[in-house]
């Protein structure tokens, strides 16, 4: 009776949905973030650093097992100042883990990486760098796997630093997938 | 029970209680014997205005055999029924389903989220630190509440019963008649936010450590009724400068034997964590009262009165049903807590005596050079307001007629019809709104008559 009048509920709240209809959820994960932890200045240093700052576990994202999630998308803006004499060398990448995996950074527990990307910046410079990365079926599909098979998943953003010294911001962060319920009929 | 609430709630939403004459008028009720439901004064009064004859066509089954609006696929086209190029649409479905004495032309769709930029209908959920936002592509909020049917249980209608879906008149002479009916409706269906979720919706923001919840409701009955009745006509009143007046009045006792009566409720509940997150999975929360003849017993008795007067071909009319009445539904409650846990218990449900519905209207009958023409106008109370305005024009066996209306948004009608010796049809175009997405349906309903 309890599945019965939760399934007929559901259903009228998505009385407005067919076959083709997508749920696009979105997170806006630096809204979710304490500023304090988004950001971090250093002096003559090479290091990682990960983003949030909190712990080596990066950000819960709270999403729950979908196995009608489609696809997705990452994507923010990490802010880079070099306040140093040389220059700003390194590369960033966003990591993923699953919900049980407390350092998003030791490629143990199921945590991985995507899309590494280096950077270059002349002292006195400051960047806004991109992160924009597809997740579907065939592209990234270990995130796409992580999405639809486990209650949230963490997400940090790590960062290789070869400096004399700057700033690292991440300014903007979201992860959005796009579920079809109909998709759970076979 | 199932098979008998489905049978049931068939049998109202085909709506085939209305008549196709009345809908081409926009829904307009006109004086005369056809309304003494409304107006018991009308037994006593002639038929100036003419009436609906016809038996209503429930062609909406046609508007079933769509693709999109098609549930019965799910068992022989599965791939078809689930695919995202024509599949099923649960809105197109359920705009059918509930008017199934009309034909949609342009059933309610989910259509309308469509995004022109990915070629599929899209609704966005997104959370940030101020907030969740429901939208459509465009960022505009959908609207979480929505209403279908009309309920009327018997907590706020008191021993109202719905209008009858038929009923069988006699005389008994003297001013006196009797009547049977069935009656099945008061059907309603409304999902609702609470007052946390409507205040996270309009400000965008959700608290830490609190509950949202979305209500759905639905309720519905039916039974038997037993109306015995008296009207009459009063002396003629003068009216100087005008002519003589008709007045009528009337009165009627209605008993009625429930054969089923339903309230459920439910609530989907999302509860947010210390740092206003809903990331928990929601919980479910849900209330069940039934009764049927072996499993519970409805009964209900009440008092409707009525006056009516008529002068030269103009009419007016003043119902009131409900006067007094008592209603009782005894049967099973069940409920189901938030940890699971179902509770079933003996339970009845009970009314107010004084509830009454108003239903007032007036009419004009007039001679042209070529033709006549019928015209009127009502306006009814029973917990919702509703209006029509409306008229005929009669050309021989031919009728056009044309109307607009308020029934919890409006509506209007365009009809056609053909009374010749021996048979009648008539058609009519009718809108009603669309549930959710908004907008104006049209439907077609067609109703055929024969007399010997």
């Amino acid at each position: 009776m309890k599945k019965l009048l939760a399934i007929s509920l559901v259903a009228l709240v998505l009385a407005g949905c067919s076959a083709a209809t997508r749920y696009n959820v979105a997170v806006n994960i630096a809204s979710l973030i304490p500023e304090a932890q988004r950001s971090q200045s250093f002096g003559s240093t090479t290091q990682n650093l990960v983003f949030p700052t909190s712990g080596s576990g990066g950000f819960l994202v709270p999403l729950p097992a979908l196995e009608i999630v489609e696809g997705g998308r990452i994507s923010g803006t990490v802010r880079l100042t070099n306040t140093g004499n040389t220059n700003f060398t390194g590369s960033y990448a966003v990591r993923m883990a699953p919900p049980g995996d407390t350092d998003i950074s030791d490629n143990q527990g199921g945590d991985f990486s995507l899309d590494a990307t280096s950077f270059d910046l002349a002292p006195g410079a400051t960047q806004d760098l991109p992160i924009n990365i597809q997740i579907s079926p065939t592209v990234n599909a270990n995130a796409l796997q992580l999405i639809q098979r486990q209650n949230g998943f963490r997400m940090a953003l790590r960062i290789n630093v070869n400096s004399t010294g700057g700033s690292v911001t991440l300014s903007a962060a979201r992860v959005s997938v796009t579920a079809r319920p109909f998709a759970a009929i076979k | 029970m199932i098979a008998g609430s489905v049978a049931l709630f068939v049998l109202s939403t085909a709506g085939l209680a209305q008549g196709v004459r009345s809908l081409g008028m926009g829904g307009l009720v006109l004086p005369g014997p056809a309304a003494s439901y409304l107006n018991p004064a009308y037994a006593a009064f002639p038929s100036l205005y003419g009436s609906d004859q016809g038996l209503r066509l429930p062609i909406g089954l046609l508007g079933l055999l769509r693709g999109e609006a098609n549930p019965l696929r799910f068992f022989y086209d599965r791939a078809g029924f689930a695919s995202p190029n024509g599949g099923f649409d649960a809105l197109t479905f359920y705009d059918q389903f509930t008017h199934l004495g009309e034909f949609l032309i342009n059933p309610a769709s989910s259509n309308a989220f469509v995004n022109p930029a990915t070629g599929y209908p899209e609704i966005n959920l997104e959370y940030s630190a101020s907030g969740v936002q429901l939208t459509d592509y465009l960022g505009r909020p959908i609207n979480l509440s929505l209403s279908l049917g009309q309920p009327t249980g018997v907590r706020s209608s008191g021993a109202l019963t719905p209008a009858p879906l038929f009923s069988i008149p006699f005389g008994l002479g003297g001013g006196f008649y009797g009547d049977v009916g069935l009656f099945a409706g008061g059907f309603g269906l409304g999902v609702a936010p609470d007052a946390n979720l409507r205040r996270a919706i309009a400000s965008g923001r959700l608290d830490p450590d609190t509950d949202y919840a979305l209500t759905g409701s639905a309720s519905g009955q039916a039974g038997i009724s037993l109306g015995f009745g008296f009207a009459t006509a009063l002396p003629s009143l003068p009216i100087p400068e005008f002519g003589t007046a008709n007045i009528y009045v009337g009165a009627r006792g209605e008993a009625f034997y429930g054969l089923g009566y339903f309230e459920g409720s439910g609530r989907a509940i999302f509860r947010t964590d210390g740092s206003g997150l809903p990331n928990q999975a929601p919980q479910f929360e849900s209330t069940l009262f039934y009764s049927y003849p072996g499993a519970g017993f409805g009964f209900g008795i009440r008092a409707d009165g009525g006056v009516a007067l008529e002068s030269q071909g103009i009419a007016a009319g003043l119902g009131v049903r409900n006067l007094l009445g008592l209603a009782s539904w005894s049967g099973t409650q069940i409920a189901v807590a938030r940890d699971g846990t179902s509770t079933t218990s003996s339970s009845s449900r009970g009314g107010p005596v004084f509830a009454p519905a108003f239903f007032l209207n007036a009419a004009a009958r007039q001679a042209l050079e070529v033709g006549e023409v019928v015209y009127g106008a009502d306006l009814g109370y029973d917990g919702r307001f509703t209006t029509h305005i409306g008229g005929e024009y009669i050309l021989g066996p031919g009728r056009v007629r044309a109307g607009l209306g308020w029934e919890d948004g409006l509506k209007f009608g365009l009809g056609a019809g053909f009374s010749g010796a021996g048979f009648l049809a008539d058609a009519a175009l009718t809108t009603h709104q669309a549930p959710i997405v908004g907008g104006t349906v049209f439907g077609i309903a067609l109703s055929i008559g024969f007399s010997f």
